[in-house]
């Protein structure tokens, strides 16, 4: 595992990836198993929803509404704001210590003194960054499988695994986005300050567009937007989310090798 | 710092083509130009703040704004990866993994360098007494900086480029290098012989005679200054050779007679005295 700077980065994450992986396994767990209950009581649930006000409804349980259908309950519960928090909370933060990080504590210059170009280093640590967020998404994905085969939901595999994939690439796109300014800066605080302000403005812009018809035009300049807003079960993984959230990734890695290049490391 | 071959840890195989020629300027370093050659020590002293970092432009860590530089007759950005590749470095201050103990550090840097010869690493390991099964965050400063030295040297390199390998480094500077590299302000105030320094070089002189006696007539030989009698005791400084002072003593009983071997930083800053024109 001490190959390269590859394999490092994810040895250097895999305690952290352990515990991300049974948290949201835990979380799993203990919320499909409601659903056979929260069915039964649909009709009453159904009731209390309609007569909560549009704006509440729209933000916290998106507009899909159904809530005592499968999806609907997978979306409310889990896919409209844990998956996306999940991976942009853990996808700002290893992007933001990738590489500055490593130069905060100071072991950047020594790993710089190597024959390694910092392309090749801004690589193995963007693709590092990408299998942890893997990894994430497999662990979110097979409790899920579990979770829902044992309780005997209605979803399909293809369904949750495009729900799963679409919360990866929204953090691999935000990630990227905190990889890039951690690293132009040398301050992890900074890529994360400004990736987290990025994520908050999509889901708030998102979820405003929902409601406003003035604002609803400028939803596209949202991740949410392609995330598939509050039903991303529903939607799935389409073609622009996929060019958006890959798009960002590429635009952000190649920004990082440019401004990365151009520095010098002073620690 | 020191760069080149001449090696505390001994190392027979050198090749001979080994010249650092800088010329660098970046914020505080102006056309620096020195000549390291193969097989030989050079120290790199100066005060704080006076520009000896900038070292680091030959390892392409920080960028000057103009200026050249070649190492090992390569240019420091272009064929950067070539110069590392044959280069060593040990940072000044050393930060390594914490978490990874002393071996898998080396192992990581070794593959890094694409593997080395790892029974050359084991000797340098015993040499040393580092103990590898250590994790880094468990290290003294002093192991930490051995583990330091040994990934430096575990590849051979041609040329080694040591920040404080020791701290307190005045006196492994005088044993170890051939030449010494003083900067100030951004400047090299001088390029000198260790030998030749020291030789040059002011020291302190302690004289306790059998009886009183009053300075002695030694003010007015050569290269003395500030005399200090006390009874049977003569504190006094001599610039240069100790021959004058000590053919004027030998009228006399000698008890004892003490000199402190000269302190390079007293020799800079006695060269760096005398360029701006203050009192050395």
């Amino acid at each position: 595992m001490l190959r390269d700077v590859f394999f490092k980065s994810l040895r250097d994450q895999r305690r952290s990836l352990v515990w991300w992986s049974l948290g949201v396994a835990a979380y799993v767990a203990f919320l499909v198993p409601f659903y056979p209950t929260i069915k039964k009581s649909a009709v009453d649930l159904g009731t209390y929803l309609e007569n909560l006000p549009e704006v509440l409804r729209t933000a916290f349980m998106g507009s899909g509404g159904d809530y005592a259908s499968p999806l609907g309950y997978l979306n409310t519960e889990l896919f409209s704001w844990l998956v996306p928090l999940v991976f942009i909370v853990f996808g700002v933060g290893a992007g933001a210590r990738a590489l500055a990080g490593e130069e905060e504590t100071g072991t950047l210059s020594l790993l710089l003194s190597y024959p390694l170009s910092r392309r090749r280093l801004v690589l193995q640590k963007s693709a590092a960054l990408a299998v942890a967020l893997l990894v994430v998404a497999t662990a979110f994905y097979v409790s899920l499988l579990i979770a829902v085969s044992a309780v005997g939901m209605e979803v399909s595999a293809g369904t949750l695994l495009e729900g799963v994939a679409l919360g990866g690439l929204l953090g691999l796109a935000v990630g990227s986005i905190s990889l890039t300014v951690a690293t132009a800066t040398g301050r992890h605080a900074m890529g994360i300050a400004v990736a987290a302000a990025v994520g908050v403005a999509s889901y708030l812009l998102n979820t405003i567009a929902l409601l406003s018809d003035e604002v609803r035009p400028f939803r596209v300049l949202s991740f949410f937007h392609y995330y598939g807003g509050a039903t991303p079960l529903s939607s799935g993984v389409t073609w622009s989310a996929a060019v958006v959230f890959l798009g960002t990734m590429a635009v952000m890695l190649a920004a990082t090798l440019v401004l990365f290049e151009r520095r010098g490391v002073t620690v | 710092m020191k760069e080149g071959g001449g090696d505390a840890l001994g190392d027979p195989e050198r090749e001979a083509d080994q010249v650092v020629r800088t010329r660098a300027r970046h914020r505080g370093v102006v056309g620096l130009d020195l000549d390291v050659r193969a097989g030989e020590v050079c120290g790199f002293l100066g005060p704080n703040g006076a520009g000896k970092a900038t070292i680091r432009v030959l390892l392409d860590l920080i960028r000057p704004s103009t200026g050249r530089a070649q190492v090992l007759g390569l240019d420091r950005r272009a064929e950067s990866l070539a110069i590392r590749r044959r280069s060593g470095y040990l940072p000044g201050e050393l930060a390594v993994y914490r978490r990874l103990t002393g071996e898998e550090t080396l192992r990581f840097f070794a593959n890094l360098r694409g593997g080395v010869e790892w029974s050359y690493v084991r000797g340098l390991v015993e040499r040393l007494a580092f103990d590898l099964t250590k994790r880094v965050a468990d290290l003294s400063t002093g192991n930490k900086r051995k583990l330091g030295l040994i990934q430096a040297f575990m590849h051979k390199p041609e040329l080694l480029i040591l920040d404080e390998p020791t701290v307190g480094l005045d006196p492994l500077v005088q044993r170890v290098c051939d030449r010494v590299a003083f900067i100030r302000e951004g400047e090299f105030v001088a390029v000198e012989d260790v030998a030749e320094l020291t030789g040059r070089a002011v020291r302190e002189v302690e004289v306790v005679f059998a009886t009183p006696v009053e300075a002695a007539g030694v003010p007015g030989v050569s290269g003395v200054s500030g005399v200090n009698a006390n009874g049977h005791g003569l504190r006094l400084t001599v610039a240069g050779s100790l021959d004058a002072l000590v053919k004027r003593l030998a009228q006399y009983e000698v008890v004892t007679m003490t000199s402190r071997a000269p302190d390079l930083e007293d020799v800079f800053l006695a060269l760096y005295g005398e360029r701006i024109g203050h009192v050395a």
